[in-house]
């Protein structure tokens, strides 16, 4: 005869599954930009890379404010699992393992993205540096310590 | 100061400015992405005739004959004789296709002393914005790296 744990009351049940729910949301909206962020590398549009990293932001303080739901969502869940309905705690982990899962792709995402950004700006300042010495180069050529081209050497 | 200068009527000319600076910067960057390429030209937009197309616009945003153009003359203070109020085109009619498409530069576009359109320096200039934007991104990406990993731990 099994025996089940006592039930959280049925007000937190919804709360918490609605946190949760919610929380996933956002995990996918933030899959979705980390998502966008890679194209909009790729194709060197920084300026929009730029507001869209002020969009991940504002999902992500979001994220992180849902998370600090009930003391901390996720100690919350632990704790009260075991005093959820079946059905509850079926949803809630659900929702935990959907989100876990953006997350993860997320980061992955995010991780790439900063690696491919990286070396795209060490390109731009190499070229920077090069175009510099070229320009010293140039420069240099109209200095008195150039050699003088022939048609105008009047030595001789 | 602001204020003054964002006005109703000033809006159409920011978002012509804002959509050129953008659309340019594209080009310039996709300059520096292909600068290596053997044979590749330069392009970039018609800055000046942008320009030209912005002063014309400026001109009749202060002019009286713009409110005629936009249907807006019975807001005026006075009549003017017909013969006065000649129709010019519409702000945004000013604005056309052919200013935000790219064109190909002469070769050695990038020398210095392009004929004076162009020069080293501009270039330097563009691709120092860029390292500027990317480095920003960066930090800011970085930064958002670590709130996720916060809101995977439950630590956010």
């Amino acid at each position: 005869m099994t025996t089940e744990p006592p039930q959280t009351d049925s007000k937190h049940q919804t709360d918490l599954l609605d946190v949760l729910q919610r929380r996933r949301e956002y995990c996918r909206a933030m899959l979705e930009l980390s998502r966008r962020q890679s194209s909009l590398i790729n194709d060197e549009n920084f300026a929009e890379l730029l507001q869209l990293i002020v969009q991940k932001q504002q999902v992500l303080e979001h994220l992180a404010e849902l998370g600090q739901t009930f003391g901390g969502i996720v100690d919350f869940w632990k704790s009260a699992r075991d005093r959820l309905g079946t059905d509850a705690r079926s949803k809630c982990q659900t929702a935990i393992d959907d989100a876990e899962s953006l997350l993860a792709e997320s980061m992955a995402l995010e991780k790439q993205g900063t690696e491919a950004l990286s070396q795209r700006r060490d390109e731009t300042q190499g070229r920077l540096k090069e175009i510099g010495e070229e320009s010293d180069g140039l420069a240099g050529s109209g200095s008195g310590n150039a050699p003088r081209p022939r048609f105008l050497d009047t030595s001789g | 100061m602001m204020n003054s200068f964002v006005r109703p009527a000033t809006v159409p000319l920011l978002k012509q400015a804002a959509e050129f600076n953008e659309r340019r910067q594209q080009v310039l960057t996709a300059n520096i992405a292909k600068i290596d390429t053997p044979g590749y030209k330069t392009r970039d937009l018609p800055v000046e005739a942008f320009q030209e197309a912005m002063k014309k616009a400026v001109r009749q945003l202060k002019s009286p004959s713009i409110h005629a153009s936009q249907n807006t003359s019975s807001l005026l203070p006075i009549e003017f004789p017909s013969s006065l109020m000649t129709r010019e085109p519409a702000v945004d009619d000013l604005f056309t296709e052919e200013l935000f498409h790219s064109e190909q530069l002469p070769e050695h576009s990038l020398g210095l002393q392009d004929n004076g359109k162009r020069n080293i320096e501009h270039e330097v200039m563009e691709m120092t914005r860029t390292v500027m934007m990317q480095s920003y991104a960066m930090q800011m990406m970085t930064s958002q790296y670590d709130l996720l990993e916060s809101v995977i731990s439950g630590q956010a």
